[in-house]
């Protein structure tokens, strides 16, 4: 699903790489904690997969496409098939929503119809159908950290990208936003959260890969688990 | 799904008008008055030229004629008539080319001179008149009649034609200089309107990239509300030439009719109306695609 040769990032102006000689194989169906201290480069291996930016060396390979080599359009279209939740969310303050929701089956031409469907779907199962039609400056942050994740979700995407899902919200509600993304990762998403949160790195069937300077420092595979052992609690 | 995606093209192409605010309704604004000036300057032309066609149809060739009977004149102008660029030529006696000249002469004094005149026979010769073929059209022909068996001269008052023609050709370059100036105001206009959408709408750009947006999805709305600004300044442009033409034509045909006739003010014919919508909304178009590449090359 996810291959990463090699990979090196260096940054304009930066004395060092934000990435070094990166190696990492993920597997479809994975759910893989992206751990390290701040500056590591989890965010900017992130920003690697959704093509926000070019690796400087190796090669980055996502569904069997390597990333370096597609044209605008076959980027536009790759990026469809991947949700990302944004560390500052990146969503629109004026619009509703529901339009902000919207926005990602807007571009790939479903109906109106089909788009208000989906979207009020995905809003019951974050738990926000009661604020559909609220402009995203009257939510908390919370609830706009849901809103990301479902704007993530309802193009039921292949991957879906976190950057610190959790990282402005106490214990009770980054328990409620891992479960969503566990929900999501049952039914078979490539799940991969990038954090410091040391609180998100135990339980369930999930793999840490922690980075260190920008380099992978240690790469635990999920707890042998089985299938039907479906502990997924998250704290 | 090509539906789907144009109904989100309408959508976001309402949002980019919304957001276009000051620079929006300015660039609508300078569109209406540049397309104003056109439609103005080019009543005026388009009335002067059929004023031109209908003084160059009344200046009529007169040619002298060596012959001695009717028969031979007779010859002779069905020649000219044949003369291609001739609209009609028509036969005149002696006795009525010198009754025809005694009337053009005034005071006894000339009269009194024209007592031994004799005149020849003569044929009175209308050219075909096209505005575009002009002066230097016209003195061909007489020349190419002056060269025909029989023709012995021929008269043509060219000064009248002469001006006209000058002043057409100013005419016709003042109105290229001025529909140049126009397009181009009117596309750094919106350009530039367009340019401030996208710094306005730069979040939400971005955003539908991020969530996969394609060049088009983007550029499109951006493309229709230039195309928006360019039309509506057409639209207003030609309903206050009209309310201006209404008011102004009685007053023109008043002061113009008597020296040269009944002269109406025209409106510009439909089809003429038509092409400023429409210029109007690809000048839009095209100022919209500037500020729209520009920022698709500089985006990623
Ligand atoms: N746009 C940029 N330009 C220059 N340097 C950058 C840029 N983005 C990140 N860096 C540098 O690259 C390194 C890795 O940054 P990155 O954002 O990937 O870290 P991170 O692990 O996500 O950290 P955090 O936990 O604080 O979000 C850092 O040293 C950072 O300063
Ligand atoms: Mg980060």
């Amino acid at each position: 699903m996810i291959e990463l040769y090699h990979v090196g990032k260096v940054y304009p102006g930066a004395d060092r790489p934000a990435l070094d000689d990166v190696n990492l194989s993920i597997g479809k169906s994975e759910f893989i904690i992206l751990a390290g201290a701040s500056g590591a480069g989890k965010s900017t291996l992130l920003r690697l997969l959704f093509c926000a930016e070019q690796a400087s060396s190796g090669q980055v390979i996502l569904q069997g496409k390597n990333l370096a080599r597609l044209s605008r359009h076959e980027m536009a279209k790759a990026r469809r098939s991947i949700g990302v939740v944004f560390q500052d969310f990146k969503l629109l303050p004026a619009l509703s929503v529901l339009d902000n929701i919207a926005l990602a089956l807007e571009v790939q031409g479903l109906s109106r119809d089909d788009v208000v469907r989906r979207c009020l779907k995905v809003l019951n199962e974050v738990g926000l159908s009661h604020k559909t039609h609220q402009p995203i400056a009257a939510l908390s942050g919370g609830e706009q950290q849901r809103v990301a994740i479902a704007r993530a979700l309802v193009v039921e995407p292949a991957v879906l990208l976190c950057d610190e899902p959790t990282g402005n919200l106490d214990a009770e509600r980054a328990r409620e936003v891992m479960e969503l993304l566990i929900t999501a990762h049952v039914r078979g998403t490539t799940v991969v959260v990038a954090t410091h949160d040391p609180a998100l790195l135990s339980g369930g069937r999930r793999r840490v890969v922690a980075l260190d300077q920008g380099r992978i420092a240690h790469d635990a595979p999920a707890a042998a688990a089985r299938r039907s052992d479906q502990r997924f609690d998250a704290a | 799904m090509i539906g789907a995606l144009s109904a989100s093209v309408v959508k976001h192409g309402w949002r980019s008008v919304r957001s276009g605010g000051l620079p929006f309704f300015f660039a609508v604004l300078m569109t209406a008055l540049g397309m104003f000036s056109l439609t103005a300057f080019g009543t005026v032309l388009w009335n002067f030229r059929a004023l031109a066609r209908a003084v160059g149809e009344s200046v009529a060739a007169v040619a002298f004629l060596k012959v001695d009977d009717a028969a031979a004149a007779e010859e002779t102008r069905a020649r000219i008539q044949l003369t291609p660029g001739v609209e009609s030529a028509t036969l005149m006696t002696p006795e009525e080319a010198l009754q025809r000249a005694r009337r053009g002469l005034s005071g006894s004094a000339a009269l009194q001179a024209s007592a031994g005149l004799t005149m020849p026979w003569v044929v009175e010769v209308v050219p075909r008149f096209s505005l575009e073929d002009g002066e230097s059209a016209r003195l061909e022909l007489v020349q190419r009649i002056g060269a025909l068996d029989g023709v012995d001269e021929v008269l043509h008052p060219g000064g009248e034609l002469k001006r006209i023609d000058a002043l057409l050709r100013l005419l016709h370059g003042a109105g290229l200089f001025l529909a140049v100036l126009i397009v181009l105001v009117v596309v750094v206009v919106v350009s530039n309107a367009v340019r401030l959408t996208v710094l306005v709408r730069k979040d939400e750009i971005a955003i539908q990239k991020l969530v996969g947006a394609s060049d088009a999805f983007v550029a499109l709305p951006l493309l229709l509300s230039g195309v928006v600004q360019g039309t509506l300044g057409a639209v207003i442009a030609l309903v206050t030439s009209g309310i201006a033409h209404a008011s102004l034509a009685r007053v023109v045909r008043v002061a113009l009719s008597g020296a040269l006739g009944t002269f109406t003010l025209d409106p510009l014919p439909w089809w003429i109306l038509a092409c400023v919508i429409v210029g109007g909304a690809l000048l839009g178009a095209v100022g919209a695609l500037l500020s729209v590449a520009r920022f698709l090359r500089t985006s990623s």
